[in-house]
């Protein structure tokens, strides 16, 4: 009987021997599955970490590219390379890595154009934002924001000197910051030269632009018959600038314009009369387009007070004024003259007025000049005008992970 | 002389019995140690390919390498629901705009298996057919969170307001031990793809 018992330990030694390295290896193989999970989600954390540090030094300093290299953080480690990419572009690659795990973050930053703003104004003057208004795509002032009631802002917003009252009850969808301070460039020179390089330049005296698909009908006084010129010969780069006088514009444009009427010492110069409706031969909204129009002025940017106008007007473009701002010509005479119906962005000094209001039984009811209906385009988040004036500052276009 | 032979025969009896109960009672709990712990492992593999291919389509949410296809990020969002989601995004780094979906099937999909929880989680890239991605799951819930943080009523009707996202991913063992299932379970806490509201 003893050898049968000695014969049934054997077979328990047995299978424990064959059983319990099995149980022992799919718990390793458990543990180590875990392990490889977590290493790489380290790796990519350190990945990110040094993405963001290096976004956030560019931030701070634009022209820094030095990167990073083998910086530890938390047993692991991040390099981190930053190079000049295409025009006005900065390329991060950071990758990060823990024991044999690595994983990489590339970023592409741009500079950013003012053309990405939906609102922008450096002074707010006696304005307050109040509720049913909306504003589409990104926002900016230099100034306080006034906020009475709820105002809905779509799109990421930032004031330098916050809100009143703070906080306010305004609804901000895309988030909102106080104390970013983006201020107006100090001069237009950019453009200038871009229209000197490879552009367009008149000297002095008025400019009347009439855009024809991608051709253009100018003349330089009012009673003279247009010259037509293809657009590609009329400039180069799409860069048209008036040194001393105004810019009248309108048409349907199929191409890459800026426009740019400076002062020049003359005190009624530095405008841009919007004459007629000033749109794009492919609308962006039914489809791709890379019509695009960017219209600066140093002073204002004027709706002209006219037969044309007085039926609603549409701009499609990314407005600019340096020292004014979008007006309405006679704006306190002129009819009742619908809806200004823009398709771009506004950037401007000081908000102009554009109609005048008055209250009819408790309602606001227009007794001059225009209603707004102002839409963002979309493709100003990254896209903008040939020189059109930039920030100064890089925003992120894309991030992959 | 007798008794003594008697006494052995029996102390060798109960001897070997008390041994034949621990090698039957040790066989039995190794075999369920022997497939719990491979279930384990299978579901916890499992959770993690998913779970890794799920983050790197989500953390892609708006990328497009020709980022000027994607202008507007925020509008990358196409449907944003409890247990299905649509966006677009560039899933082969080829600068051309892809609509991914992720949904969850019915139960009924996963009628073969012995959970009686388990379904399909379907991944589809623009119109090709839908692609299984596991079996043995058992939750996939997203929560979406507004730029303050706030919770939004899923299905979400506006998806250009989602900031940030929340998944949570249960999957179990399709068959139990007994009556007791294997499962891992997962949660990305606040996902923020940096291209949904990066500009």
């Amino acid at each position: 009987m003893g050898k049968y018992s000695i014969m049934l330990v054997f077979a328990l030694v047995v299978m424990l021997g064959v059983i319990l390295p099995n149980v022992h290896s799919l718990g390793n193989r458990s543990v180590e599955n875990f392990l490889n999970y977590s290493m790489q989600i380290q790796s990519h954390n350190l990945a990110v970490s040094g993405a963001n540090a290096a976004a956030t030094q560019i931030y701070l300093t634009p022209e820094w590219r030095e990167g990073y290299s083998e910086v530890s953080v938390n047993g692991g480690r991040y390099n981190v390379s930053v190079t000049d990419y295409d025009t006005n572009k900065i390329r991060i690659l950071s990758v990060g890595g823990l024991e044999d795990s690595r994983d990489t973050v590339l970023v592409i930053l741009q500079g950013t154009s003012f053309s990405r703003y939906a609102y922008y104004s450096k002074v707010e003057g006696a304005i307050t934002w109040i509720t049913g208004d909306t504003v589409w795509g990104p926002f900016h002032t230099q100034d306080q924001m006034k906020i009475s009631g709820t105002p809905v802002f779509k799109g990421k917003a930032s004031a330098k000197n916050g809100t009143n009252p703070d906080p306010s009850l305004a609804i901000f969808e895309g988030g909102f910051v106080k104390g970013v301070s983006i201020d107006l460039p100090l001069n237009l020179d950019p453009t200038e030269q871009g229209a000197i390089d490879g552009g367009r330049v008149f000297a002095t005296g008025d400019l009347w632009l009439n855009f024809v698909n991608n051709n253009v009908e100018w003349k330089t006084a009012v009673g003279d018959p247009p010259t037509v010129t293809a657009l590609s010969d009329f400039t180069a780069n799409g860069t048209i600038m008036l040194n001393a006088g105004n810019i009248h514009v309108q048409g349907v444009l199929d191409g890459r314009v800026t426009l740019l009427a400076k002062q020049g010492g003359v005190s009624s110069a530095g405008n841009i009369y919007i004459d007629d409706d000033i749109r794009y031969t492919h609308d962006p909204r039914t489809g791709a387009s890379s019509n695009i129009l960017g219209l600066i002025a140093e002073n204002d940017v004027i709706i002209t007070d006219n037969a044309a106008n007085n039926s609603s007007v549409t701009i499609q473009a990314a407005i600019f004024c340096h020292k004014g701002g979008l007006t309405a010509q006679n704006h306190n005479s002129r009819p009742v003259a619908g809806k200004i119906n823009l398709l771009g962005g506004l950037v401007q000094y000081q908000r102009r007025p554009v109609g005048i209001f008055s209250s009819v039984g408790g309602i606001p009811t227009i007794t001059s000049g225009f209603l707004k209906n102002y839409r963002y385009d979309d493709r100003f988040y990254i896209d903008a005008p040939p020189f059109y004036p930039w920030t100064g500052g890089y925003q992120v276009v894309t991030w992959m992970e | 002389m007798g008794n003594i032979t008697l006494l052995d025969i029996l102390g060798s009896a109960l001897i070997a019995g008390f041994l034949l109960m621990i090698i039957s009672h040790s066989n039995a709990r190794m075999n369920e140690t022997l497939f719990t712990t491979g279930n384990d492992l299978v579901v916890q593999e499992e959770l993690v390919t998913l779970v890794q291919t799920i983050e790197e389509d989500f953390r892609r949410l708006g990328y497009c390498r020709d980022q000027m296809k994607i202008a507007d990020p925020s509008k990358a969002l196409l449907q944003a629901g409890a247990a299905s989601i649509s966006f677009q995004t560039d899933v082969d780094n080829d600068g051309n705009v892809d609509t991914l979906s992720y949904y969850l099937g019915a139960v009924a999909d996963l009628a073969v298996t012995r959970n009686p929880r388990d379904r399909i989680l379907y991944r589809k890239v623009n119109g090709s057919g839908p692609m299984p991605m596991n079996i043995g799951l058992t939750l996939f819930d997203v929560h979406y969170f507004d730029v303050n943080n706030n919770s939004i009523a899923r299905p979400v009707a506006s998806p250009s307001a989602v900031h940030q996202i929340e998944i949570d991913i249960r999957l179990e063992s399709t068959a139990p031990y007994d009556t007791t299932y294997s499962f891992a379970a997962w949660r990305q806490l606040r996902l923020r793809s940096r291209n949904l509201t990066g500009r």
